[in-house]
């Protein structure tokens, strides 16, 4: 019984060494596919680094280009995708899913036709009381847009805030409230001299 | 001999452009009031400086210059280039106060366009200008195109005896109604039904396009104020490019087309014969004309390809055309497209076009197309003459509302005046090209001041050359009022110096 024991437990042993020997058989065959698998890896890692800044490096590469290169030479920019950069004026115009938004630079201003999303952040268009936001408008540029008639655009792919605008104040000149009050009452003393001079002559 | 001008007839010029004035400074209270209502108090006080100025000029002119005499012919004309002149001093002081013009000069300058209803701009900045600022550019376009007088006409002058001289002295030989004021007054009846509705449909074009509610209203008001006097001050800097909107297009080009037709014609269609429009020959003149330049420019730009399909060669094409025949200058391209994109055959179409004209008597500048439909209905009947033998007599007529003989003495005039708006147009040309301007460039913007159209290619900004603008303003004034009052303020000013 005891010999029979002790022979089962020399079995058990040798069937666990050669499990072990096995085990050590197949880990040395998943050895050689490790630095594959980093490789794969790496690889995978690298293509989703690429897909979500892509947009990002395209920005980078599309040149910023101003109102007054754009109209100057707009055969060399047409279709072309280009970085503009300038304050949003006037009125945002939205026409269902679409929008037309006019940015200006130093030079000149351009339509920018988007999608209605992509105004998202906009918030402040310039006008007499407004200092727009400043943006910087990712898009094909048309010289002479088939789509709109001609018009010379841009169609925008992506448009991020640079800067918020702010309200422009408009402070009264000291110098011209005088002026304006001296005015004013001179006019009155003429006035009243020509109804006089007319009545009596 | 030349006559001295005596202390009286100065007291009459004086005491008329000290009227006229003060009617100038009481129209400076509707941009006031829009400054007041829209809460602009800075605008608000410029206005009332300026307000206060044109007001004490005219009263101390009026006081200085009492006189109960009434205007002789060659006063009337002297009123009328003094009054411009002032208006532009004068008209020029809110903007110059508003520090969106680069110095009074500029503020001088867009003050005669507007009341020349030119539509040349050196304004800075002008997407942040106020609405009671942009509100008297557009007003002085309206009055302008009235003419200046027809505001004194029907409110400040009260015989019709003393209104003629002034009303001619203007530009317009055609009294429309037997009584110079009775005319004046159904201008302004015109002008106004015209106004209101291209406001309406302008503002819901605009609104239906993604504009607010109010701003809308004021820029369909602006727009229609321009555009029936074929003006062409905008309010945004990219022009009618700003809308993007091909409706808003359509309205602006039938306002111009209304615009540059004869005040005696729509007097005609008022009066129910609308068979006038088909006869009359400025109005054939004009089609014919505007078919052949349309046809050179759109052969230019379909060769050189600038613009894909029909749609975009009548919105770009055909809009710049009709803006430029009709003496509007309203733009649906950028100002460097004309210098960059555009081949010179199409230029050249366009400063044919803004050179020719539209209806006389009508809120449109430059040589006008009576005069040269006249001038090739004689060149016609020449041809004729020499192919009929000697002893045949060619009694040549032309339809304006009525028939007229063509005679020896209405060429004459007709060729003068045309000869004049050559030398007027060969003058801005040559001081640009002498301040180093391409040729092409030079003529069409010196052609775009003397005809009051207002179309650039560029060359004016505020940038430019003092010399240029300086001639710039007087194209304007003297395309504006066809040099007669010109010549004789001119003359009175030899006299005075030289005179016995």
């Amino acid at each position: 019984m005891i010999a029979y024991s002790v022979e089962r437990i020399a079995d058990s042993k040798k069937s666990s060494l050669r499990a072990e020997q096995s085990e050590a058989k197949q880990s040395r065959f998943w050895d050689c596919f490790v630095p594959l698998r980093g490789g794969f890896a790496l690889a995978v890692l690298l293509a989703m680094t690429c897909f979500f800044l892509m947009p990002l490096l395209n920005a980078q590469a599309a040149p910023i280009v101003s109102a007054q290169e754009l109209l100057e030479n707009a055969e060399k920019y047409d279709g072309k995708i280009i970085s503009f950069k300038g304050e949003v004026i006037g009125d945002i115009m939205i026409r269902g899913e679409w929008a037309w938004v006019n940015v200006r630079d130093e030079a000149g201003a351009i339509g920018v036709f988007c999608p209605k999303e992509l105004l998202g952040e906009i918030e402040e268009q310039g006008d007499y009381r407004h200092k727009g936001d400043l943006i910087s408008v990712r898009g094909i540029f048309h010289r002479a847009c088939p789509q709109h008639g001609g018009d010379t655009d841009i169609h925008a792919e992506k448009i991020t805030l640079i800067q918020k605008g702010e309200v422009i104040s408009h402070p009264l000149d000291p110098q011209k409230v005088k002026a304006s009050v001296i005015l004013a009452a001179l006019v009155c003393v003429l006035g009243i001299l020509y109804l006089i001079i007319r009545k009596f002559r | 001999m030349i006559l001295r001008p005596q202390l009286q007839d100065i007291k009459v010029i004086g005491q008329y452009s000290g009227r006229i004035i003060l009617g100038l400074g009481l129209s400076m209270l509707i941009p006031l009031l829009v400054a007041v209502c829209f809460g602009e108090t800075a605008a608000a006080l410029d206005f009332i400086i300026s307000v206060s100025i044109c007001l004490i000029m005219g009263l101390a002119l009026m006081i200085l210059c009492f006189t109960r005499k009434e205007l002789r012919w060659n006063h009337g004309m002297i009123v009328v280039s003094l009054s411009w002149l002032l208006a532009m001093f004068l008209g020029a002081v809110p903007l110059y106060l508003s520090r969106h013009w680069g110095g009074y000069l500029d503020a001088c300058f867009d003050a005669m366009s507007g009341f020349a209803t030119t539509g040349l701009a050196l304004v800075q900045d002008l997407d942040h200008l106020s609405c009671a600022h942009n509100m008297w550019r557009h007003l002085m376009m309206y009055i302008g195109g009235q003419g200046i007088m027809i505001v004194a006409l029907t409110l400040l002058v009260r015989g019709a005896g003393s209104a003629l001289p002034i009303y001619v002295g203007e530009a317009r030989e055609e009294k429309i109604l037997p009584n110079v004021v009775q005319t004046a007054r159904f201008i302004w009846l015109v002008s106004l039904v015209y106004l209101l509705m291209g406001t309406l449909a302008l503002s819901f074009s605009a609104a239906s396009g993604g504009m607010p509610g109010l701003k809308s209203l004021l820029h369909g008001l602006w727009v229609a104020m321009a555009a029936w006097d074929t003006g062409g001050f905008a309010p945004q800097s990219q022009s009618i490019l700003y809308y993007h909107n091909f409706t808003f297009e359509l309205i602006t080009i039938s306002l111009m087309l209304l615009g540059s037709l004869n005040f005696s014609l729509h007097y005609a269609l008022w009066a129910g014969k609308r068979k006038e429009i088909f006869r009359n020959i400025e109005t054939v003149s004009f089609s014919i004309s505007v078919a052949l330049l349309f046809g050179l420019s759109a052969w230019g730009l379909s060769r050189e390809g600038v613009y894909p399909g029909a749609v975009s060669l009548f919105r770009k094409g055909f809009y710049q055309l009709i803006s430029a025949h009709t003496g509007t200058g309203y733009m649906t391209i950028s100002a460097y497209q004309f210098a960059h994109n555009w081949p010179t055959l199409s230029l050249l179409s366009i400063t044919l076009a803004m050179a020719v004209g539209a209806g006389a008597c009508s809120t449109a500048g430059g040589i006008k197309i009576l005069r040269v439909g006249m001038i090739f209905r004689a060149l016609l009947s020449d041809i004729k003459k020499t192919m009929l033998p000697r002893s045949a007599v060619l009694i040549d007529k032309m339809h304006h509302i009525k028939d007229i003989v063509l005679n020896e003495k209405l060429i004459r005039q007709a060729a003068l005046i045309t000869l004049t708006y050559i030398f007027l147009y060969l003058l801005g040309t040559l001081v640009g090209v002498s301040l180093g301007y391409p040729l092409k460039l030079a003529l069409f913007e010196s052609v775009s001041a003397g005809a009051n159209v207002g179309l650039s290619c560029g060359i004016t900004s505020p940038a430019m050359p003092v010399l240029l603008k300086i001639t710039y303003i007087f194209q304007m004034w003297a395309g504006r009022l066809e040099f007669v009052s010109v010549f004789a303020l001119l003359g009175t000013i030899v006299a005075l110096v030289r005179g016995k």
